[in-house]
């Protein structure tokens, strides 16, 4: 069962930053559990001065709940070992960095 | 850490990930934000898959982490290097080590170090071996 990734508009962004920001960065994000994407939009909204008037799309709001509440997965964890599974790249990354929390 | 030519990790990197390992934790979520490149064999997926602690959630997870890792597969060349290593090396009847000679041969041929928990069962093969704590340090 192939789930499409998030409907949310997205746009990709590039820059070069400094090295000791982003190590600095890395380390908490890794700590802390949140993606770069997660932590840059953050950043972004409160440069804004923004931060609570825009919506939180649904897959961050989720982040709150274990990976096993999503309904799909919840579905996967209760077939037999090789039962095939379809990940979008969003599941897979969110599996990854949460399924053995 | 070494984020350019990329790395061979074993199934005890995985299986420390699996069991909350800080170290692996961040080496794996580093493979996962694209910033650095990780192969893993499919004699260690073999072996992760082997064990009688793996469950469905078990497989969910690596499945999630294996669309993040490069997994190389047990080619012929691979096959006669870790052959012949383990040949020289261990019992012809055991089976023991079958994971480390191949990942010793991939590690070789692919030019990669080897990250693990436990170097020292790297130690007769002629690869270069990093302890996972120290590498990300």
């Amino acid at each position: 069962m192939a789930r499409k990734k998030s409907d949310e508009p997205t746009r990709q962004i590039f820059a070069n930053i400094r090295e000791d920001i982003y190590l600095l960065v890395k380390s908490k994000s890794a700590e802390n559990r949140l993606s770069m994407r997660e932590i840059l939009e953050k950043s972004l909204m409160m440069y804004l001065g923004s931060e609570g008037k825009i919506a939180e799309p649904d897959n961050l709001a989720a982040t709150a709940t274990t990976v096993w509440d999503d309904e799909y997965l919840r579905m996967q964890a209760g077939q037999p070992i090789g039962t095939p599974i379809e990940l979008s790249e969003d599941e897979a990354a969110r599996i990854a960095r949460e399924a053995f929390l | 850490m070494n984020q350019e030519t990329g790395i061979i990790i074993d199934s005890t990197v995985l299986n420390s990930y699996k069991n909350g390992d800080a170290c692996a934790r961040k080496l794996i979520l580093d493979a996962v934000d694209g910033d650095i490149n990780i192969s893993v064999s499919t004699v260690s997926i073999m072996n992760i898959w082997s064990r009688d602690t793996f469950d469905r959630k078990s497989e969910i997870g690596f499945t999630g982490i294996f669309s993040f890792l490069k997994i190389i597969s047990l080619d012929g060349d691979v096959a006669r290097y870790a052959g012949g290593s383990l040949r020289e090396y261990i019992e012809t009847d055991s089976l023991v080590g079958v994971e480390q000679a191949v990942v010793a041969a991939h590690a070789v041929l692919m030019g990669k170090d080897i990250v693990t928990n436990e170097p020292d069962r790297y130690v007769q093969y002629n690869s270069n071996v990093r302890f996972l704590g120290n590498y990300i340090d």
